[in-house]
């Protein structure tokens, strides 16, 4: 078994465009993530019993379900769905939307978990404090308790992206053609000759982006964590 | 596209039964493995040992850092190719591509979970005070005797969500073993999802079997905890650290 550098030089400069692919589908998965994540943390710190149940109820589902399956399931799913209630025929969607959504819903429960946990370490007394001092209740959120949920946060949400950059790469079960499925393709096509350069290639492409993720969360702490007072 | 079909659903759903043990197997003969090797690259790395420390960092990058199907496609598509050379080499008549791939899978989870244990296995020894194996030895314990009956239990104890979270994570890896052609849940399922063209039915037997298995694992893991947890049930209860991906 040998290994070919001038053609797997080729294949990292064939990879990059792809690469751009796997950053936008993982932004857009972690965005719409966030957004989730936040209301599922909101319904599970509300009073209401059932809001409350439905949230730890969905974070355990998903928790408990494989990437694979759930991606397969509403890529087949949702469209025999909107079909049988709304009589709408769904052909040709896009791979990539099905694979942003099943990201994005793992991606959430995660979130909500991290975010919850994060809000209940502060204690409420920053909370009175900030009201005590004449601020609304909207204030004493966004100056007194978000800053501090941020910085408690950020060493969770490092591991939450990087599992969603892994749980990404299997959108070539649905035939997303990404960095993986861009892979696969090229492996077929060479007839797997040069099974090791290529995918030595895509690992070093998510390994570098993952190592990035890491480091960048971490220089993020070291802001937020510039104006904390240690008693 | 046709509607729901109810007989093929149960019908699939008995046959991806049947891949159970297969999906049981892939899941608790890793995670076994993993223990005692995360214990012993954890305290490789936190003793600092030369060589092994920084070989085993770029290892944890690599397994945590790289997604699960990348490792598959390496370990089921090169390692074979490698080992025939090898075999060729040393001229011996052993027919590498008659093992079974089952043999790959294990592997390839064994080598993906030894990183995760790996870095809760740290963070727990993190956790437990060094001064517990000092009075271990002030009291008359060898190093080796503290270590075990002082240290490693609270360690056990620390690790123990954590070790849940992994052994979740690796139950639903599983899934991934149909590139492998290993016939798990998973594989079954699919294999008569593509020959009917009913994807639906089929995945949602598969989506049933593996929530049951990863709910009742959870479950188990916090029976244990609370269990183990019940000693020290009023004030000071250990605590495990989130585990960190280390790169």
């Amino acid at each position: 078994m040998r290994f070919d550098v001038s053609y797997f030089m080729q294949t990292i400069v064939r990879f990059l465009p792809y690469l751009l692919i796997v950053i936008k589908v993982l932004l857009y998965s972690v965005g719409c993530g966030l957004i989730l994540g936040s209301l599922l943390a909101w319904a599970k710190l509300s009073k209401n019993r059932v809001l409350r149940g439905l949230a730890y109820a969905y974070t355990t589902l998903i928790r408990c379900t494989p990437a694979v399956i759930l991606l397969l399931l509403l890529y087949y799913g949702i469209p025999l769905l909107l079909n049988l209630l709304l009589g709408v025929k769904i052909t040709n969607a896009s791979k990539e939307l099905f694979l942003i959504i099943s990201m994005a819903l793992f991606c959430g429960a995660s979130m909500s978990e991290a975010l919850r946990a994060a809000y209940t370490a502060i204690s409420s007394n920053q909370f009175e404090a900030a009201i005590s001092v004449g601020m609304t209740d909207f204030q004493a959120f966004r100056r007194v308790l978000l800053p501090q949920v941020v910085f408690v946060v950020l060493p969770p949400m490092a591991n939450i992206i990087v599992s969603t950059l892994k749980e990404g790469s299997l959108g070539f079960t649905i035939g997303f053609i990404d960095l993986i499925g861009r892979a696969n393709v090229l492996n077929g096509n060479t007839l797997g000759n040069y099974l090791l350069e290529i995918y030595i290639s895509a690992a070093l492409f998510y390994w570098v982006l993952s190592g990035t993720i890491i480091a960048g969360i971490r220089s993020l702490e070291r802001i937020f964590g510039k104006h904390k007072i240690t008693y | 596209m046709a509607a729901f079909d109810v007989r093929f659903f149960i019908d699939t759903f008995l046959i991806a039964l049947t891949g159970i043990p297969v999906t049981l197997i892939l899941s608790v003969i890793p995670f076994l493995i993993a223990i005692p090797l995360g214990i012993g690259i954890a305290f490789l790395r936190l003793k600092k040992v030369i060589g092994a420390s920084q070989l085993f960092a770029v290892y944890s990058s690599f397994a945590l850092g790289t997604p699960l199907i990348i490792q598959i496609y390496l370990c089921y598509y090169v390692l074979p190719k490698a080992l025939a050379e090898f075999v060729k080499f040393l001229g011996i008549g052993i027919d590498i591509y008659a093992i079974d791939p089952i043999f790959y899978a294990l592997l390839v989870f064994t080598f993906n979970t030894t990183a995760s244990m790996t870095e809760t296995f740290r963070s727990a020894l993190n956790a437990v005070d060094q001064g517990q194996h000092e009075a271990g030895l002030a009291v008359g314990l060898s190093g080796f005797r503290s270590f075990s009956r002082i240290v490693m239990p609270q360690v056990f104890l620390i690790a123990l969500p954590n070790m849940a979270t992994t052994a979740v994570n690796l139950m639903k890896g599983t899934s991934l073993a149909f590139v492998m052609a290993v016939h798990d849940v998973m594989a079954k399922a699919r294999i008569e999802g593509i020959y009917s063209y009913k994807n639906i039915e089929s995945y949602l037997g598969a989506f049933i079997i593996f929530f049951i298995l990863c709910f009742v694992t959870e479950r188990l893991f916090k029976l244990l905890e609370s269990r183990l947890n019940a000693p020290w049930r009023k004030g000071n209860q250990a605590k495990g650290g989130e585990v960190e991906v280390a790169l």
